[in-house]
C-alpha cells in the first residue's frame, strides 16, 4: 500500500497517465455494474474521456482511435485547456476526480473533489488524509476496497458517507481503479460524486414502502392499481392472498406488484356479482361516484370470500382517467357475524311475535322503539306508526273501577331504574276504543356498563280471566245471599212451632192443665231446656245471617256496664246454680259510662257466661269483672275455673263455627249433664267477637291451660259532649258492612 | 179483690191464641181473642180491653193496619198495644214503636218476659197463683224489651 504523500498538484496529468489497461477496465465494469438509472447519463458524460478511451482500447481494435485517445490523455503537459474543461464539466456533473501515485505518494484532487470535501484549495491531500474523511462505519469498507484493489487490480464502486471539513456529512459515490505495472499496483485513480440527495430520497422511499407494507399487512389490505391507459392491473402481495393465490414467482422483493390483464381478475369474481361490480367500476371511471363496493371472490379451493373494495380514479389535466388506485380487504367474517346477528334478530323477532304476550320496547326517554304483533293488536298501533312516540300516547291505561289514568310502568321503570309491576284492575284502552284487562310488568334494558338504554314492557290480556273472576265472585255472592236468605227463612219459620212447643210445655209444667207428678215435672224441664237450646241456635243463626247481610244494627249510647253485668248474671243464674257454680261480680264503683249498645253487651256477656258455665266443672267459680284501662277503655273480664284453652287454639276460638276440639273438652261436655252434652253451633264466640269489634273494642283470651280461661273485652268510654243534647240524639246507629265472606255452610 | 184486667189477644194462629189465653188467665187476666185485622178492631170496640197483644202477620189487615186503625178511632185510641210477633225484631221493632205500640216482643216469648212487659203497661197484677205461674225455667233469655 502506498503511503508516500505527494505535495504536487497535477490532476489531469496524473489521471491521463493512469488511464491504462486494468484500471480503466475496472472503471468501466464499475459503471456498467451500477444499476442506477438516475444520473447514469451524466456519469457517462463525465467519464466520457477515460471511459471512451478504455472502451476503445479494450473492445475495438482500432489502433488509430486508441492512439488518438491515448495520446490525448497521456499528454504529460496538457495545454491547461483540457484541465480546465475537465474541471468545468466535472463541476457541472458534480463529479470530482482524484489520483494517487503509489510510487511517489503523490495525490492529486480535481477542484470539485476539493469542493466535495469542503477543503480549502491549499489543502494538501494524501492517501491517508483522503481515507480519514470517511466516517467511522465507512472507513474499514473503503480501506478494504483499496487494499483489494491494490492486490487484485480490481476497482470499487461504493456509496459511503464522508465528514467534510465543515463537519457536514455527505453521501458520496466513490469509484476507484488501480494502475498495475508488471503485476504491481503503481497508482490509484477515481471519482467522487455527491449522492446525498439521492440516498436520502432512496431511504425515504424505502421507509414509506415499509410503512405501507406494515399497514397493508396488519390491515390485511390489498392494494391494486389499474392502469387505465394501458389496461394493466397491478396487484400487491395482499391482493393475491385475498384472492387465495400463492405467488409462484421467486422475486426477492415480495412487495413488488405483479401485472395482470383486468379480464383475468374478473374470472375470480362470483358470477352473480359480476355485473354489479363492473357497473360500479364504470361509474367510478365515469366520475359519477367513488369506487366502493363489495363482492364475492371464488377461491381456488372453492370457498367464497366477501371482499370490500374502495378506490379512486386519478385523471389528467383534461379529466381523462389515468388509473384507479384502491384497496381490497376481506369482510367475510364481518359478513358472517352480521348474518348471524341478523339470524338471531330474526329468531328473537319471530319469538316475540309468536308469544301470547304484548311486548313494547322504548328508549331511555320512554319513546316507543318496537311493538310485537300482540301489542300492535291490543294498542291498535302498528310498530311503524308508534315509532318514537311517547309510550303514554299509545299505551293508554286506566283503572278498571275509577277509569282514572294509571301511572305508566315504563315511566316508573325508567325513573327508578328498577323493574315495576302494574297495579291490579288496570285496563288498556286501545286506539279504536277496545278495552283489555291487562296484567303487566316493565323492566329496564341496560347496556354493558349498566347504563339505561330503555325499557321493555310485557303485558298480557287478562280480560277473560277477570271476567271469569268477577263472574265467579258475583256467583259466589249470589249463592251466599241465597244461603243467608234460606237460613234466615228457616230460622224464622222454626220460631212458630218452637213457640207453640214452649208455650204448651210451660203451661203443663206450670200445672195450668192439671197437676203433674214430680217425674213428669222433671221430664218437662228437660223438654224446656232443649227448647231453650234450640231457640239459642236459631237466634245465633239469625244474628250471623243478619250480620252477613249488613243488617246487624248497633245502637251506641252511654250505658252503665254494671247494669248489663247484673242482668247477664241474673240470666245465667239458673244453669250456674244447677252445676253448683258460684257466680261473682266485681264492678268498680264510679266506673265511667261506656259508649255501647246495651242489648249487644248483654248478648256478649251471656255468650261468654254461657260458655264459661259450659266448660266449668261442677263446684267451679265464674267471675265477672269490669274496670277501666289506662288507655281510656272499659275492660270486662269473664273468668272461669275450667280446663282452659291451649294458647295455639285461642285465636281460632273466635272463628266461625269453631269449637275447641280435644279430649278434655269433649270429656267436659260429656260430664256436663246440665247442658245436655251438646256444643251448639259454635257461633256464640264468633258473634261475641263480631259484636265487640263493631262497638270499637277488642276481645281476647288469657289463662293457663288447666287453670281456667279469662275472656276479656274492651269498650270505648263515653265522652261527655259540652253541649247538651237529648239522649236520643246521642244514640248512634251504625249500619255496618257485611262481617266476613265466611259463611254458614 | 180488684177487677180482672182484660187483654185482647189477636193472632191468626189458634195454638198461639190458646197458649196465650191459658197463660194469661192463669195470671188472673180476662182474655178475649180475635183472629184477623178486621175482627181485632171489632173485638176491641166490643170489649174495650185494658191491653191488646197484637200479632203482625194477620189476614184482613196486618198488625200495622190494626195499629193505625185503632189510633184513628177515638173510642179505642187509648188502649195500649204490645206487639208479639215472629217477625224479625230488627226489621219491625222501630216501626212498631213509631206506630205507638208499647213494646215489641219476639216469639217465642218467655213467660216471664211477657208478664213483665204486661205489668209494665198495666201495673202490678195481684194474682193468687202468681208464684206458681211464674216461669220456673227461663234460661237463655236473649231478648230484652225496649219500651
Amino acid at each position: 500500500m502506498p503511503t508516500s504523500p505527494s505535495a504536487s498538484f497535477k490532476p489531469w496529468h496524473a489521471l491521463a497517465s493512469a488511464a491504462t489497461g486494468a484500471a480503466a477496465t475496472c472503471l468501466l465494469f464499475g459503471f456498467i455494474g451500477a444499476p442506477h438509472t438516475n444520473g447514469l447519463n451524466l456519469l457517462c458524460a463525465v467519464i466520457s474521456v477515460p471511459a471512451a478511451a478504455v472502451l476503445l482500447f479494450k473492445l475495438t481494435r482500432t489502433p488509430r482511435s486508441v492512439s488518438h485517445a491515448w495520446v490525448e490523455l497521456t499528454q504529460p503537459h496538457p495545454s491547461g485547456k483540457a484541465e480546465a474543461l475537465l474541471d468545468k464539466t466535472g463541476r457541472i456533473a458534480g463529479v470530482g476526480g482524484w489520483e494517487v501515485d503509489l510510487i511517489t505518494g503523490e495525490v492529486i484532487w480535481s477542484l470539485h473533489t476539493f469542493e466535495l470535501h469542503g477543503a480549502p484549495l491549499d489543502f494538501v491531500p494524501t492517501l491517508e488524509t483522503g481515507l480519514s474523511f470517511y466516517d467511522e462505519p465507512s472507513r474499514p469498507i473503503i480501506a478494504a476496497a483499496v487494499e483489494t484493489a491494490c492486490r487484485t487490480g480490481r476497482g470499487w464502486d461504493l456509496e459511503l458517507s464522508i465528514i467534510r471539513f465543515d463537519k457536514r456529512r455527505v453521501w458520496v459515490r466513490t469509484v476507484g481503479g488501480v494502475e498495475m505495472k508488471e503485476g504491481k499496483a503503481v497508482g490509484l485513480v477515481g471519482t467522487f460524486q455527491d449522492v446525498t440527495a439521492r440516498v436520502a430520497e432512496r431511504v425515504a422511499l424505502s421507509e414509506a414502502n415499509e410503512r405501507l407494507t406494515l399497514a397493508t399487512d396488519s390491515g390485511r389490505i390489498g392494494i391494486f392499481e389499474w392502469d387505465l391507459v394501458n389496461n394493466v392491473l397491478r396487484c400487491d402481495r395482499w391482493m393475491h392472498r385475498l384472492h387465495g393465490i400463492e405467488r409462484t414467482d421467486n422475486r426477492a422483493d415480495a412487495s413488488a406488484n405483479i401485472q395482470y390483464d383486468p379480464l383475468d381478475w374478473r374470472q375470480h369474481l362470483h358470477s352473480e356479482d359480476h355485473e354489479r361490480v363492473i357497473s360500479a367500476m364504470q361509474d367510478a371511471i365515469a366520475g359519477n361516484t367513488d369506487y366502493d363496493t363489495e363482492f364475492r371472490i371464488l377461491w381456488p379451493d372453492g370457498s367464497i370470500r366477501n371482499i370490500r373494495a374502495a378506490g379512486q380514479v386519478t385523471r389528467d389535466a383534461h379529466g381523462k382517467p389515468l388509473r384507479m388506485i384502491g384497496a381490497n380487504w376481506d369482510v367475510t367474517e364481518a359478513r358472517r357475524l352480521t348474518a348471524e346477528l341478523a339470524q338471531q334478530n330474526e329468531l328473537l323477532r319471530v319469538t316475540l311475535h309468536s308469544i301470547g304476550d304484548g311486548v313494547i320496547t322504548t328508549d331511555a326517554q320512554g319513546n316507543v322503539v318496537w311493538l310485537n304483533s300482540v301489542a300492535e293488536r291490543m294498542t291498535g298501533w302498528t310498530s311503524e306508526e308508534a315509532l318514537a312516540r311517547p309510550i303514554a300516547s299509545i299505551f293508554n291505561i286506566v283503572n278498571y273501577v275509577t277509569r282514572r289514568p294509571v301511572e305508566n310502568p315504563i315511566m316508573t321503570c325508567i325513573a327508578t331504574g328498577v323493574a315495576g309491576k302494574l297495579a291490579p284492575d288496570t285496563i288498556l284502552l286501545s286506539r279504536d276504543g277496545a278495552r283489555f284487562g291487562i296484567d303487566d310488568s316493565a323492566a329496564p334494558i341496560r347496556g354493558e356498563q349498566g347504563e339505561l338504554l330503555g325499557a321493555v314492557l310485557v303485558f298480557h290480556d287478562v280480560t277473560e280471566q277477570r271476567r271469569l273472576f268477577y263472574e265467579t265472585t258475583r256467583m259466589a255472592k249470589v249463592e251466599l245471599k241465597l244461603k243467608d236468605d234460606f237460613l234466615s227463612r228457616v230460622s224464622h219459620e222454626l220460631r212458630s212451632p218452637l213457640t207453640s212447643i214452649y208455650s204448651f210445655t210451660s203451661i203443663i209444667a206450670d200445672d195450668l192443665a192439671g197437676n203433674t207428678t214430680s217425674q213428669q215435672q222433671e221430664y218437662l224441664q228437660i223438654v224446656l231446656k232443649n227448647v231453650d237450646q234450640l231457640q239459642s241456635m236459631i237466634e245465633d243463626l239469625l244474628t250471623v245471617t243478619q250480620a252477613n247481610e249488613g243488617k246487624l244494627s248497633i245502637d251506641l249510647k252511654p250505658i252503665q256496664l254494671s247494669e248489663c253485668v247484673t242482668d247477664a248474671l241474673h240470666t245465667i243464674q239458673g244453669p250456674a246454680s244447677s252445676k253448683q257454680i258460684a257466680l261473682r261480680s266485681n264492678c268498680e264503683k264510679s266506673l265511667p259510662l261506656a259508649l255501647a249498645d246495651p242489648t249487644r253487651i248483654l248478648q256478649i256477656l251471656i255468650i261468654l257466661l254461657d260458655n264459661a258455665v259450659k266448660f266449668t266443672p261442677e263446684g267451679g267459680l265464674i267471675g265477672v269483672k269490669a274496670s277501666q284501662t289506662d288507655g281510656g277503655f272499659l275492660l270486662v273480664q269473664v273468668s272461669d275455673t275450667g280446663r282452659g284453652i291451649p294458647p295455639e287454639k285461642r285465636a281460632r276460638v273466635f272463628e266461625h263455627l269453631y269449637q275447641v276440639p280435644g279430649p278434655e273438652h269433649s270429656e267436659n261436655a260429656q260430664s256436663d249433664t246440665s247442658r245436655a252434652g251438646r256444643n251448639g253451633l259454635g257461633l256464640g264466640l264468633h258473634i261475641a267477637h263480631d259484636l265487640v269489634v263493631r262497638q270499637g273494642g277488642q276481645i281476647w283470651i288469657t289463662g293457663e291451660l288447666g287453670n281456667g280461661s279469662t275472656f276479656s273485652f274492651t269498650l270505648p268510654i263515653h265522652r261527655e259532649t259540652p253541649s247538651f243534647e237529648p239522649q236520643a240524639d246521642l244514640a248512634q246507629t251504625t249500619e255496618l258492612p257485611a262481617l266476613t265472606t265466611a259463611q254458614v255452610s | 179483690m180488684l177487677p180482672q184486667k182484660k187483654i185482647l189477644v189477636v193472632d191468626d194462629d189458634p195454638e198461639m191464641r190458646l197458649a196465650l189465653s191459658v197463660r194469661l188467665r192463669a195470671n188472673n187476666y180476662d182474655v178475649c181473642v180475635a183472629v184477623d185485622g178486621v175482627s181485632a178492631i171489632a173485638e176491641a170496640r166490643k170489649h174495650m180491653p185494658n191491653l191488646i197483644l197484637l200479632d203482625l202477620g194477620l189476614p184482613a189487615g196486618d198488625g200495622f193496619t190494626v195499629l193505625e186503625r185503632l189510633h184513628s178511632m177515638e173510642a179505642v185510641a187509648h188502649i195500649p198495644v204490645i206487639v208479639v210477633s215472629g217477625r224479625n225484631r230488627l226489621a219491625n221493632q222501630e216501626r212498631v214503636l213509631l206506630a205507638q205500640a208499647k213494646a215489641f216482643l219476639q216469639k217465642p216469648v218467655k213467660n216471664s218476659q211477657l208478664l213483665a212487659a204486661i205489668e209494665k203497661v198495666l201495673g202490678p197484677n195481684t194474682v193468687p197463683n202468681s208464684e206458681r205461674a211464674a216461669t220456673i225455667y227461663d234460661l237463655g233469655q236473649r231478648e230484652t224489651t225496649t219500651v
